[in-house]
């Protein structure tokens, strides 16, 4: 820290303050040395002023303290997770691209990690993917089709309603600044006994509402319906609006633009006919002269001309009779780059467009593979006039620029299955969450990052095997301390909680054992009635004696363990080995062991 | 290497384990895998050989060595990529993609495992884990394997797995 005093950090983590004791000519006369705490164990100690240190960790995380009178504090850890002795992979999502970017990142593999050493050893589940935060669940709800949220009352940008629709209705959810919600029964008169295809926000203190049979504007102050429009004995199918202009397709094959500044007056009509039916629309930011167009039984998508709907320009999706577009979206996502479309497809794929609005032209196409089932699409704000789409197919993914580039990736939450933007004054850039049974509000990452779950284990965790079956960790581990200035060195078998992440038993091996390899063995324990082989999962614990006491020829030895119904640990049998157990294998029913024998060992039988 | 198996009784809960067939390595086996009959020995100093289990009548089983990699490779981890291929990783940060040529002309030509691609990757790599993708005919490039290493004197917090890709013209790449 300076001429006199000094951090001292040992092998153990341990971290003292030497003070040197100068004497009247500046000559060390004696020193003090103080205890100050545990912390991760320093590869790095840099002195940064004020008592704060950066202490650097090659084999637990590093760590930022401010160093006090007699002890210190952390201000900030930073993530860790080298050196990795050993992993697992839990799972891995099945995702498949035709891109020509590497798309196995934005699968879901879920790796658990042991990593670190010693005091700083510790249990790691690595996941790459856009983590979601659950802020609260509002109820149980089955089936929601899609959500939107409304401002009414609330200040600033913040919404303040929630509109959620179902098959056959839908229902409109006030939240107060302090985040209390109440349902409304009654919404500025609007018809909430469909399905609601459309709800959003106009300028003016206006709301546009569009469900099968028509269209509304009501107006938020005078809490009324202003202005109302339905089509000739068709449903509306489809609807897309911005602030000025609202194309609504009826009957699957009639496209009508309606202006929306005032009341609402239709300007436009054309019929495509039944063979060239219109399967979704999307539309520009106003002020905007066209609309875009996916036409499933030509497999195009074409921009049209808001005036009298004549094609502008088109573009093939594939072959007539299998590629299917089902909804389409335009989104900006790249900065100072044009807009990008989004065509969700029938097979579960997504094929995009990147769309110059200044010519009106669809280039650049590319297709992924999300799912099996068509995604949905939803577009949230990141800030500054740019989105991230969210979208939906068996798992939700988001969609992002990075760098330039177009990124998707797999979203980490289970079953979100329609989302919404809702930047509630109680939950500050939130979204609603729907999933096939309730609703919830969330907050979601702006992009993927790796997302770690940390179990401290105090030990080094030297191997880690995995079981589906008993969702449960079978880890190795060897744990040093001192005492009375020796050191011993100590190894278990513990098992720990999958879900929870926490440890179930221990184990311990005995003194001067040690743990060298640890797998997972599905074993055959019996025939079911059909004769077909009932399975189970047990521990496979290969070990090493270090020490000379045991007989020459007995150098190790395998221990098999079984998970009961209480989640501890029971040995099912173990058997001495004449060499250290370096790994260990099942192949069918046998178990295949790698001895290292030591040098002077007798020649065996 | 030794090959036992589990024999006891459920009646009695007496279980204990049986050898049944040995293998000697060269130095001494720092890792297997196991692929239906086919276990892959890696060798502290001699890299791999493949070793085959036959049951030679109802009771007895053995264990043949059927190729090996004849060279000097301090062997840290190895898996099984499939098509008849190995990847290992030694102490000096490299990563070598082994392959058995099944269709040799000659027993020799079959017994020489052949290294198809090499990368110094820098970093010591201490598990390799298979990772089974079904890949589609478009994509040029499929992850094979994890691989867990220790990030050697450099202070990185970056997430450290890194994943192996095998294109079509059989060489590996990292990302």
């Amino acid at each position: 820290m300076d001429g006199q005093r000094w951090l001292l950090a040992d092998d153990y983590g341990r971290l003292f303050f030497l003070m040197l004791v100068l004497d009247s000519q500046n000559e060390v006369e004696g020193w003090k040395l103080d205890y100050l705490g545990e912390a991760s164990r320093a590869s790095v100690l840099i002195y940064l002023g004020a008592g704060m240190t950066f202490l650097g960790s090659h084999q637990g995380d590093s760590q930022v303290i401010r160093i006090s009178e007699g002890s210190f504090e952390i201000i900030q850890t930073i993530s860790n997770i080298a050196p990795i002795l050993d992993f697992t992979i839990m799972d891995l999502g099945t995702r498949e691209g035709e891109n020509y970017t590497h798309e196995f990142s934005s699968g879901q593999a879920r790796i658990v990690t042991g990593s670190g050493a010693f005091n700083d050893g510790t249990l790691r589940s690595v996941r790459s993917g856009v983590g979601m935060e659950e802020l609260g669940v509002l109820g149980e709800m089955e089936h929601i089709t899609d959500m939107w949220a409304l401002q009414v009352s609330s200040q600033g940008d913040f919404s303040d309603t929630l509109v959620v629709t179902f098959v056959n209705e839908t229902r409109v959810f006030r939240f107060s600044p302090d985040g209390e919600v109440e349902e409304l029964d009654d919404f500025l008169g609007l018809n909430l006994a469909e399905n609601t295809l459309l709800s959003s926000k106009l300028p003016g203190g206006r709301v546009i509402h569009v469900t099968e049979s028509g269209v509304s504007i009501a107006d938020t102050d005078s809490g009324m319906v202003t202005s109302k429009w339905s089509p000739d004995g068709q449903t509306v199918t489809s609807a897309a609006c911005n602030d000025e202009r609202l194309v609504v397709v009826t009957g699957g094959q009639v496209s009508v633009t309606l202006d929306i500044t005032g009341d609402l007056k239709v300007l436009s009509q054309k019929d495509f006919g039944k063979d060239n039916q219109v399967s979704g629309v999307t539309i520009p930011p106003a002020p905007s002269q066209v609309c875009i167009a996916a036409f499933p039984q030509k497999a195009q998508v074409a921009v049209l001309s808001l005036q009298d709907f004549k094609e502008i320009h088109s573009q093939s999706l594939g072959v007539a009779s299998e590629a299917f577009p089902r909804a389409i979206l335009l989104a900006e996502i790249l900065a100072d780059s044009p807009s990008t479309l989004f065509v969700s497809m029938a097979d579960g794929s997504v094929v995009t467009f990147s769309y110059d609005s200044s010519n009106h032209s669809l280039t650049g196409t590319n297709k992924l593979i999300l799912g099996s089932e068509q995604p949905t699409f939803k577009k949230l704000p990141r800030g500054d006039g740019l989105y991230n789409v969210f979208t939906t197919s068996e798992h939700p993914s988001l969609i992002y620029a990075s760098e330039g580039r177009i990124i998707y990736s797999a979203v980490n939450s289970e079953g979100a299955s329609r989302v919404c933007h809702f930047n509630a004054e109680a939950y500050p850039d939130a979204i609603a969450v729907a999933t096939s049974n309730d609703l919830k509000i969330a907050l979601v990452d702006k992009e993927r990052t790796t997302q770690i779950q940390t179990l401290p284990i105090e030990a080094t965790v030297r191997r880690v095997a995995y079981s589906p079956t008993e969702k449960a960790f079978g880890i190795g581990t060897i744990k040093r301390r001192l005492e009375d200035g020796a050191e011993i060195v100590e190894s278990q078998f513990v098992l720990a909680d999958e879900i929870m992440f926490r440890k179930l038993d221990s184990f311990d091996l005995k003194p001067d054992e040690l743990v060298e390899s640890v797998i997972r063995a599905q074993m055959i324990v019996g025939k079911d009635r059909y004769d077909e082989p009932i399975y189970k999962d047990r521990f496979l614990v290969g070990t090493a004696y270090l020490d000379d006491e045991t007989a020459e020829s007995i150098r190790g030895r395998i221990l098999l363990f079984e998970v009961d119904s209480n989640r501890k640990l029971s040995l099912f049998l173990e058997h001495p080995v004449k060499g250290a157990c370096r790994a260990l294998a099942m192949m069918d029913d046998y178990i295949v062991a790698a001895l290292i024998k030591t040098v002077s060992h007798t020649p065996d039988n | 290497m030794v090959i036992f198996e589990v024999t006891g009784q459920p009646q009695t809960g007496k279980y204990s384990l049986q050898k049944v067939a040995v293998y000697r390595t060269s130095t001494a086996p720092v890792d297997i895998a196991v692929t239906n009959k086919t276990i892959v020995v890696a060798d502290l100093m001699k890299s791999i050989s493949i070793v085959e289990s036959n049951k030679t009548d109802a009771l007895t089983i053995e264990a043949k060595e059927v190729a090996r990699h004849f060279a000097t490779v301090w062997t840290t981890a190895v898996a099984d990529i499939g098509s008849n291929q190995w990847l290992v990783s030694d102490a000096e940060g490299n990563l070598i993609v082994l392959r058995r040529n099944v269709d040799g002309i000659t027993e020799e030509d079959r017994r020489r495992l052949e290294v198809t691609s090499e990368l110094l990757l820098g970093e010591m790599v201490n598990r390799i884990r298979p990772v089974n993708i079904p890949s589609t005919s478009t994509m040029a490039v499929t992850p094979k394997a994890f691989l867990g290493t220790v990030r050697l004197a450099r202070q990185q917090i970056k997430v450290l797995i890194l994943i192996v890709y095998r294109s079509k013209d059989q060489s590996i790449s990292s990302h």
